[in-house]
């Protein structure tokens, strides 16, 4: 035989044998394509533990949330409600201590009662020093628990702390089975019993988590309406919306904007957006020439047209910011913000003896994202005569050299961003700009100061009339806003993508997914 | 032959503890405080030093390689700093999708690589050899994340007939390892053909072919086998880049193996599995490199091994 008779058999074979394979796969896949009972959810990354106490990332708790319940939960918007307890817990008038009343009839799902013994157990378990719990410091205002009867707990706290309730609404506070705790003992995070709809099944790293239906489960009206539900990391982007197009998965988070046009034309998709309560903004080292300067910060507030940020980078899919938080924190109130005007920004820099600018230089993360915001206010800054020298970094990286002493840092200017995960003004604006919460303790890497700030945080954290904290928190924004400690940049959505046929899915507004409604039609 | 290699991987000791230094220096040098990542964004000072201590890295660098090293020796890799899973049982887990995802990518390389090579070599010059080095070419220079993520979308999202991701059946290794497989097929071809044309200008050739023998004999027979030994240390060398260039695919596939969670690890500075990793990395590197050796001993019995 000659090779090129050689050459055009194999030829001919492998096509036919592509072709085969084809068939197969094609008649495989109608087989074995996921029925209606089941929900396939593809997330960017794999879920870090599935003890709730020890979680750090949103991504876990929505894999978590479907097993575990807490007093008190977020809703949609975020707002506080009971889960668990009957009604919203009652804060003492000085603040120090709050008490719940406790649902009856509920049972894990290894069979043990939900009481008031449950509730002391997960207390004690966080609060344990030698468990060295990540969410331990959430709770660092409880000094301990009392029980009044079976099914009322009072908590007393060490100190007042009126964010405490938003605390045991935080996925953190989650209960899970007293019996487990003391079964697994470390190995918890392998092993999750909570109250939920659903139970666990398996988790194979990199692969996929599954929890099924749990039919003792006490809510009857909200009871799991899918029997299986397998959450599976895709890390690439292009990948997440390809199983999306095909049907691999139903519903994927998050869905990045410049992927929202590559899924607009399939009638069979639809793209979830909703606010999220995450800042994006730029934090400027306000110890540090010119920043120190509240004329030169304003002015470059000034100098960046909000509106086109959202359009360019954002395409549509994010707001301009109304404050320090974003709208759906509790405590939010809209503030007159810096609207556009570069004559204004212009006006400013001359006042601070800047008439031609200056140099500085700006770090980003490298992500997507981020960086194009880097790059955008690069061009805004330069109408003013700022120009601006772009550093990107990986993001642990530049968290790095953000936490530091005040001392040693190196910040000009970087993209930031921060959502609050216990979804009020306290924990958005605390840990970012006040004195206690430079780096190392905290996240003021700009290490800004204001007395009058400090004060009405004060106020926030130690009074319980909530009116009272609410003008706080309005004060408190007021006075973030004209001093500018930060370039407000914006507010984004949390993207997802999902199909047609699916819902009772969607995105918190802390990022984290609900997808314990979830039902095909 | 066996003194040989008992020798080899004898010598395989010293430098794997060289590379281990290395490898562990250079992981303590990249920027990122795990403690600060294991802890958590929202995490206070004190949650960090406590993690800190958790995960060992409040001791000097010395003892924590120490423990390290001599954990290793008695194949305790440690725990990961992610998931507080030991090291061993993680890549037990990841280790056999990686291997069977190179393994299926090399074969259909190599079978795919020399038929065309040598398809391209006797035809020198005609339209076969042409199509199959532009295909070559192509190959070479066709980035494989771009190759997999245009793969997913024809036969995926357009057509329909192949899965996008993951590891469940058979079908799922077809576009990952076209993707993995598909520049070493290439080089392959490029240099199959080029060794045999150069074999194919040889004295016993001509003598081969003066005698009568068929050119099909001539051609599979007397020069490939010898065109063979330039192409088979090639691919030991291409078997330990297909290891390494997993990483991409496997991320573009969310295949569960080696490269997705190095990927993971390193965004999350996760020391032990990286450590792990790389030490695994090499000793594969180095075991290929032996078995290149043999393999052009096994070919060419002139080359003594021993010498």
């Amino acid at each position: 035989m000659k090779p090129s008779k050689v050459f055009s058999l194999l030829l001919i074979g492998m096509l036919s044998l592509s072709l085969v394979l084809a068939g197969c796969s094609k008649s495989n896949q109608t087989a074995g394509e996921k029925k209606p009972s089941e929900l396939v959810v593809a997330q960017a990354a794999n879920p870090t533990t599935m003890d709730p106490h020890d979680t750090q990332d949103t991504l876990a708790y929505g894999i978590q949330k479907t097993m575990y319940e807490g007093l008190l939960g977020f809703d949609k918007d975020m707002k506080v409600v009971p889960v668990l307890a009957e009604a919203l817990p009652e804060l003492a008038k000085d603040a120090k201590s709050l008490t719940f009343k406790l649902k009856k009839g509920i049972k894990f799902q290894d069979g043990t009662d939900f009481n008031a013994d449950a509730v002391k157990a997960n207390i004690d378990r966080l609060k344990d020093p030698a468990n060295k719990l990540k969410r331990a410091s959430l709770f660092a205002a409880v000094d301990h628990v009392e029980i009044i009867d079976p099914y009322t707990v009072k908590i007393v706290l060490n100190k007042p702390f009126a964010p405490i309730v938003q605390a045991f609404a935080h996925p953190a506070g989650m209960m899970i089975s007293p019996k487990a705790i003391k079964e697994y003992g470390k190995d918890l995070n392998r092993h999750p019993v909570g109250t939920g709809p659903f139970q666990f099944v398996e988790w194979k790293d990199g692969q996929y988590v599954t929890v099924k239906k749990f039919d003792g489960y006490w809510d009857k009206a909200n009871a799991a309406k899918v029997e299986k539900i397998t959450f599976k990391p895709v890390p690439e982007a292009a990948s997440r919306v390809a199983m999306l197009k095909t049907g691999e998965a139903q519903f994927i988070y998050p869905l990045p904007s410049e992927q929202v046009e590559s899924v607009k034309g399939d009638s069979n998709i639809v793209v979830d957006k909703a606010q999220s309560i995450i800042e994006r903004y730029v934090v400027f080292n306000v110890t540090q020439k010119p920043f120190n300067d509240k004329r030169v910060r304003q002015a470059l507030n000034y100098a960046v047209d909000k509106d086109a940020l959202t359009k360019v980078v954002y395409k549509g899919l994010a707001s301009p910011p109304e404050s320090a938080i974003a709208p759906k924190v509790w405590g939010f109130q809209k503030q007159q913000m810096y609207a556009y005007d570069v004559e204004k920004a212009k006006k400013l820099l001359a006042e601070a003896g800047l008439p031609n600018g200056f140099e500085v230089t700006l770090w980003t993360p490298n992500d997507t994202e981020r960086a194009k915001i880097a790059e955008f206010i690069q061009q805004q800054w330069q109408a003013v005569g700022v120009k601006t020298t772009i550093q990107q970094m990986e993001f642990v990286t530049l968290t790095n050299l953000l936490s530091v002493k005040p001392e040693e840092s190196k910040l000009q200017a970087a993209v930031s961003g921060w959502s609050p995960s216990t979804g009020e003004a306290d924990w958005g604006i605390r840990p970012l700009l006040t004195q206690s919460m430079f780096p190392t303790a905290g996240f003021n890497s700009g290490f800004y100061v204001n007395d009058q700030l400090e004060k009405y945080i004060m106020t926030g954290l130690e009074s319980a009339d909530e009116k009272e904290r609410l003008n706080a928190y309005a004060d408190a924004q007021k006075v973030i806003v004209e001093d500018a400690p930060w370039v407000f940049l914006t507010v984004p959505d949390n993207l997802a993508g999902k199909r047609k046929n699916l819902s009772g899915v969607y995105v918190l507004p802390d990022a984290a997914l609900d997808v314990r409604g979830a039902t095909f039609q | 032959m066996l003194i040989y290699i008992a020798r080899r991987l004898a010598a395989m000791v010293p430098i794997l503890l060289v590379v281990s230094v290395v490898i562990f220096m250079f992981l303590h040098m990249i920027p990122g405080d795990p403690a600060r990542i294991v802890a958590g964004p929202e995490a206070s000072a004190q949650d960090v030093e406590n993690t800190r201590a958790m995960l060992g890295l409040d001791r000097p660098i010395y003892e924590q390689y120490w423990r390290f090293l001599s954990g290793a020796v008695q194949g305790d890799l440690g725990r990961s700093f992610r998931t507080r899973e030991p090291v061993m049982d993680m890549i037990a887990d990841r280790i056999m999708p990686t291997l069977e995802l190179s393994f299926v990518s090399m074969v259909w390389a190599i079978v795919a690589g020399m038929f065309f090579g040598v398809v391209a070599a006797t035809k020198r010059g005609k339209w076969q050899d042409q199509l199959t080095m532009f295909g070559a070419t192509t190959g070479i220079s066709m980035p494989s994340f771009w190759l997999g993520l245009m793969l997913i979308e024809l036969f995926a999202v357009q057509l329909g007939w192949l899965p996008s991701g993951g590891n469940d059946s058979i079908e799922h290794y077809i576009l990952p390892a076209i993707t993995l497989g598909s520049q070493v097929a290439a080089i392959i071809a490029r240099f199959t053909r080029s060794s045999l044309l150069e074999t194919l200008g040889e004295d016993y050739v001509r003598t081969a072919r003066a005698k009568g023998a068929k050119e099909m004999r001539v051609i599979w027979l007397h020069a490939l086998r010898n065109a063979l030994l330039p192409v088979v240390t090639m691919t030991g060398l291409q078997f330990g880049f297909l290891l390494g260039g997993s990483v991409v695919v496997e991320a573009v596939f969310s295949w569960p193996g080696m490269g997705n969670m190095l990927i993971t690890s390193v965004s999350m500075r996760d020391y032990p599995v990286i450590q792990a990793e790389m030490l695994l990395f090499a000793i594969q590197f180095m075991l290929i490199n032996l078995l290149v050796d043999v393999l052009y001993a096994v070919l060419n019995p002139q080359i003594r091994l021993d010498s």
